[in-house]
Order: C-alpha cells, then sequence, then structure tokens
C-alpha cells in the first residue's frame, strides 16, 4: 500500500527524479551512520548479540512518531496512530523560516512549537500547541496558542486502517493553525521490517470568529485567503519504515511539500526526529511520550527491594 | 509501618480478621497506600489473616474501609468508630511533616514579556490538633516573578486554621479560616454528599473574601466583602475514570455563571478539561493535578520531609478575564479528595 502511495505521490509532484533524492540521501546516510557505528564500536561478540536483538524486536515494532505539533504522525503531517499506552506527550520542534505555517509578513519567522498532548478516554485526545518565533517575540509575544482534538473513529484490524479525525473547536479570532482533517493509517509487519503508510484529508475551510462578537459570531473562509494559509489544505500521504527496533525513515507529502526524514529512539519514551523540507532545509522534532498509570516511587521502591 | 511513612496506625482484630486504621500523607490516592500496606503486612512476620481490611483517613478522620481483596468499601461500623475514637491519638501519632510545594502562575500573551511567570516554592506543614482540627502554615519562598510586582522577599506561606469531617456517612464538611492560595483571605465552607460506592456526589461551597499581598513583613489587604456561593453535581462515567462535573452559582468577583468539567483519573495523575460561562466572559481550558517526585526525602520517627502528594495547575484560554475563578485552600478541595476514594475508581486499578 506505501507503494501505491510512493507512487501516487510522484504522480502528484511530477518529478519523479526528485522525489528519490531525499529519500534516498537520507535512507542513505542513516544506513552508513550504522554501518560506521557497527564497524567502530563493536567486536564480533558484540555485533552477534546485536543482530540477535535486532531479530528478537523484529517483529513487534511499535511506531511512535509525532508531527510538528505533537500528534502521533510523521513530519509536517499527522497519522491515525494511537498511544493507548502513553497517554501524555510533550514535544519541540523547528520548524525553518521558509517552511512555517504562516504566511503574513508580520508573523512568518523561524518557527518553535512547544506541544502537550495528553489523553482523556481512548478515544479522544487533547493537543495543546504554542507556536513561539523566538527572533520576534517583542511583535507577536508568546506565539499563537492551537488547542485541538484527536478522535478515534476505528481501531486499526487486519484488513482495515485506523482511522481518526482531528478537529479544532471554532471561535479563535486568528485560526491560523486550526486544521481539521480525516486521516487513515495501516501497517505492516514483514520480514524485512515494519511499514506504516497513511492517508489523510484536510478540510482547506476554517471558522472565523469576529473580534467583536461572541463564540458563535463565525464565518467560513477559504483557508488560502485567509491570511494565505496553506497548512493540511487537501489531501496527503506520508509512509514511514522502521528496519530496526530504534529507528527508521519516513516520507510524506504535506499538501504542499515533500519531505522525508530519520527518527531514532531510546527506550520506548524519547524519540529524536530530523527530517529536510524538499531536500533544502533541515528541520527537527524531539519528543517523549509516557505512561499516566505507574505507581508512586516509594511504592515501587519498597516493591522492589522485597523482589 | 510506620517507618514507611505510615501514621497513626491501630489494628483491630480477633482470630484471624483484621482491620488496620492508617493516615498516609506522602501518596495522594488512597489506592496506593492500601497497596503498601498490603505488600508490608504480606511481608512481614505479623500474625496470617484470612479478612483484611484498611481505614484510610484523611486529617485525622477516618474515610471509609476498604476490603484488602478486591477494595470494596463500605462505612465504618458502630465498634469500629469507637475504636478507632479511644484508641486515636492525634498529637502523639503523627510525625511533623515538612512539605515541599512549588505553585507557578503564569500568564502568555504580552508582547513585551510573553511568559509572565510567578515561581515560588512554599515550604509548609500541617500539624493536627484534635480529629479533623489542623493548623498550616510555612514559609513562601518567591523565586521568580516576572508577572507583578510582588517583592521576592520571603513571606508567610497561606497559613489557615482546617476542620474537616464525615459527620456522618457520606456527608462531608470542610472549614477554612485563615490566608488562602490566589491572594485571598477569609473564610471558606464546604459540603458534599459522597457515597464512595455511587457514581453521583453533590455539594455545594460559599465563602467571604478579600484581597491580601504580602511583600516581606509588610501587609496591604482589601476588605472582606467578596462572597461566593455555588453548587455542583458530579457523576462518574461507568468507563475509564471519567467524571463529568457541572457547577452554577457565583464565583469569585461577584461573576455569575456555569463551569463545566470533564476529569479523567489516572493512576499517577489527574487530567481535566473544562469550560466556563459566566457574566465576565466565556473560557476553557485544562488543568492537572499529580504528586511531585520523589515523594519522602527524608524520615525518621518524628519528622518527616517530603515533595508534595499534590501539585495542581491550572490553564485557561481566557487569561485576561477572571471567567468563573476560585482560590486553592491548603488541602485539595473536597470533590477532588473524595474522588480518589471512589470505589470504582479504586476497584479497577488492582
Amino acid at each position: 500500500m506505501e507503494l501505491a502511495i510512493t507512487r501516487d505521490l510522484e504522480v502528484k509532484s511530477g518529478t519523479t527524479s526528485f522525489l528519490g533524492l531525499p529519500l534516498f540521501r537520507q535512507a542513505f546516510f542513516f544506513i552508513s551512520y550504522l554501518m560506521s557505528f557497527l564497524l567502530k564500536y563493536m567486536t564480533s561478540r558484540r555485533l552477534a548479540y546485536f543482530l540477535i536483538f535486532f531479530l528478537l524486536f523484529f517483529t513487534n515494532n511499535i511506531q511512535s512518531q509525532v508531527n510538528i505539533m505533537g500528534k502521533p504522525g510523521y513530519m509536517m503531517t499527522p497519522s491515525a496512530d494511537w498511544f493507548e499506552e502513553k497517554p501524555l506527550g510533550f514535544t519541540f520542534s523547528y520548524v525553518p523560516n521558509e517552511y512555517s505555517l504562516f504566511e503574513t509578513p508580520v508573523d512568518k519567522n523561524t518557527l518553535n512549537f512547544y506541544n502537550v498532548r495528553a489523553g482523556i478516554t481512548s478515544f479522544m485526545e487533547v493537543n495543546l500547541s504554542i507556536a513561539r518565533r523566538p527572533q520576534i517575540p517583542d511583535k507577536i509575544g508568546v506565539g499563537d496558542r492551537q488547542l485541538d482534538f484527536r478522535f478515534r473513529l476505528l481501531k486499526e484490524k487486519e484488513h482495515w486502517p485506523a482511522l481518526v479525525l482531528g478537529w479544532t473547536p471554532p471561535g479563535s479570532i486568528s485560526p491560523i493553525l486550526a486544521h481539521d482533517y480525516l486521516v487513515a493509517t495501516k501497517h505492516f509487519n514483514t520480514s524485512l521490517g515494519n511499514f506504516s503508510a497513511s492517508l489523510g484529508y484536510g478540510s482547506p475551510y476554517v471558522l472565523v470568529r469576529s473580534p467583536e462578537g461572541n463564540f458563535l459570531d463565525l464565518q467560513i473562509k477559504k483557508k488560502k485567503d485567509y491570511k494565505g494559509v496553506t497548512y493540511l489544505t487537501g489531501f496527503y500521504g506520508a509512509a514511514s519504515y522502521m528496519p530496526v527496533n530504534f529507528g527508521g525513515i519516513m516520507i510524506e507529502h504535506d499538501t504542499q511539500t515533500f519531505n522525508a526524514g530519520i527518527f531514532v529512539k531510546y527506550k520506548e519514551w524519547l524519540y529524536l526526529q530530523a527530517y529536510t523540507f524538499e531536500a533544502k532545509k533541515i528541520a527537527f522534532t524531539t519528543s517523549i511520550n509516557f505512561s499516566l498509570d505507574f505507581s508512586p516511587n516509594t511504592l515501587r521502591k519498597y516493591a522492589k527491594d522485597l523482589d | 509501618m510506620r517507618n514507611a511513612g505510615f501514621e497513626n496506625v491501630q489494628v483491630l482484630g480477633a482470630n484471624d480478621s483484621f482491620v488496620v486504621f492508617f493516615e498516609h500523607r506522602e501518596f495522594r490516592m488512597p489506592y496506593h497506600s492500601m497497596q503498601l500496606a498490603k505488600l508490608i503486612i504480606d511481608n512481614s512476620d505479623a500474625q496470617p489473616y484470612t479478612k483484611l481490611s484498611f481505614i484510610p483517613m484523611y486529617h485525622n478522620v477516618p474515610i471509609g474501609k476498604y476490603t484488602a481483596e478486591g477494595y470494596n468499601y463500605s462505612s465504618l461500623t458502630q465498634l469500629e468508630t469507637e475504636a478507632f475514637q479511644t484508641h486515636n491519638k492525634v498529637l502523639k501519632n503523627y510525625r511533623i511533616s515538612l512539605r515541599i510545594q512549588p505553585e507557578v502562575i503564569a500568564r502568555f500573551g504580552f508582547y513585551t514579556d510573553p511568559f509572565e511567570t510567578k515561581f515560588n516554592i512554599n515550604l509548609n506543614s500541617r500539624i493536627y490538633i484534635a480529629r479533623g482540627l489542623s493548623f498550616q502554615t510555612g514559609i513562601t519562598v518567591p523565586v521568580v516573578n516576572n508577572l507583578d510586582n510582588q517583592s521576592l522577599e520571603l513571606r508567610l506561606a497561606p497559613s489557615m486554621i482546617h476542620y474537616f469531617n464525615q459527620a456522618r456517612d457520606h456527608h462531608f464538611i470542610s472549614l477554612s479560616l485563615g490566608s488562602f492560595y490566589n491572594n485571598r483571605y477569609g473564610i471558606d465552607f464546604e459540603y458534599r454528599h459522597a457515597d464512595l460506592n455511587k457514581r453521583w456526589s453533590f455539594g455545594f461551597a460559599a465563602g467571604l473574601t478579600g484581597f491580601y499581598w504580602l511583600n516581606g513583613l509588610g501587609l496591604y489587604n482589601e476588605p472582606l466583602d467578596d462572597i461566593y456561593l455555588k453548587a455542583d453535581a458530579e457523576y462518574r462515567l461507568p468507563f475509564e475514570n471519567l467524571s463529568l462535573k457541572l457547577t452554577a452559582g457565583q464565583f469569585l468577583y461577584k461573576d455569575k455563571g456555569l463551569r463545566f468539567d470533564l476529569v479523567k483519573q489516572y493512576a499517577a495523575a489527574e487530567i481535566g478539561l473544562f469550560a466556563s460561562s459566566t457574566n465576565i466572559g466565556t473560557t476553557t481550558g485544562f488543568q492537572f493535578a499529580f504528586s511531585l517526585f520523589p515523594g519522602k526525602l527524608y524520615r525518621n520517627k518524628k519528622l518527616e520531609v517530603r515533595t508534595t502528594e499534590e501539585f495542581r495547575w491550572e490553564y485557561t484560554y481566557n487569561n485576561f478575564e477572571p471567567v468563573a475563578h476560585d482560590f486553592r485552600l491548603g488541602m485539595p478541595r473536597l470533590s477532588e479528595v473524595l474522588r480518589q476514594y471512589n470505589q470504582n475508581f479504586i476497584n479497577p486499578l488492582k
């Protein structure tokens, strides 16, 4: 399925040769880094252990990358993944000026996202993002705040993808970051590693509240006509591949550009992601996601001492 | 058990059936203290039992009886209440518990200074005087303040006399007198009807408060003229530890309106979403509460130093207008305390 999407993306971009470049470049860097690491630091015995370890975790990798706004996803795009065991997440991301989500001269600048994600139920999640522009706080203040929800419509089944609806409650007088979308994600665990593919559609319309009016004084506007917003308007697609249990590669078309990147995870909860926009600019995202069902320190220590 | 932080431990029982009374102030949830108590009893050379129950206390007041096997709740029997009253030694059986409690007040948005924050560390202690009656005081150590012009000198932390009781089964009251958080002082009263077996609970709260401000030893205060009065109903949904709560009435600053809360309880934290609509305006936001890591820092027979059992923070989208404002006491509000004791919450955790 991810192959189909890739081809679909190629057709859309109209430049088949261009698509392969960032992906292969990223993959090449990733693999060559891995190889040099293996050669440099591993004795043959260690290498054997590594390979066993590698094979052990081959088939049960859980992917939990997030997008720039801390939602399960790839780079710019959200997926339909659901971190059921990790209801709380904090994410920081860096987006270069050229690919900022803001389009007006006043607020377009290097962008930092600070995000919190909290699962309220097994089918509803709330996200808060602050879009800080560290170079111009005197002009825009702390940055735009974005509060939105994700609803899990379908769980992933063997022959059926997971389906998630993302919704931004209307009510903002400046809903530049607002986005509403429907996305499907399917995972494929193969002997070559784990694949995931997502296909989504983001609404090209936005509800804007008039500054003087109350919460219900809303107007439907086309996003493009509203401060030139283009984030997640239309169809988007993304895929990732995890050949090893601690990292992988990903590629997406975020409705505007093609992006490709790598991710590395540490102990299931820390993710580092780096990627390029059209192989021109580098950006990165780092996130921690964890469980809220643990016991207090004292209790854990006591139970541990007993063992 | 005492070494593990339990206080006022009393064992009542005959043959192989025991009831253990205790209080444990380090944990936010009674589930964790009961779990620890069970671990300790099972791994000690105490007499074997066939039936074991716990009676956790809060502010030296027994809340209810929970079986150690299934954590099933029941109210105390007459005999248990009498036995507790005879053996309860409120001054002797408690440690001095020093609590480190950070306080964060933040406002985002002004262009000149986007992250306006006030960060204080409160070192405080609650001393139990009689059953349900306690006194809380301490020192506030201001660390950062670019929110307002309150000075960074040490000052007296919110100090109050507090009375908490379960007058009759399922009827809880809380009365506070003194200086509170959020710069309020005065008197505050709460009542709550909460059968800890049931999903519904109801409460009302009222208070007469005024604004006060301490700069080191200097005190500025406004008159005691702000009345708040509100009632609420809370329903615990039969799935996923979710509770819905609707509060209506007059909030602080004579602001009349409604507030709706959706609260999700996890074993390690509580996350809530809310929306309120009042005379002043409309807002939405979220709150969360959790115990601060690591809990116990130092403990001996007479003294305990620990981090706070509950750090709570609320974010509201409309941060300029005080929509449906509330203030905090030295203890969580009754609904927040009793939610943790509900059998429907504790039962599925085991």
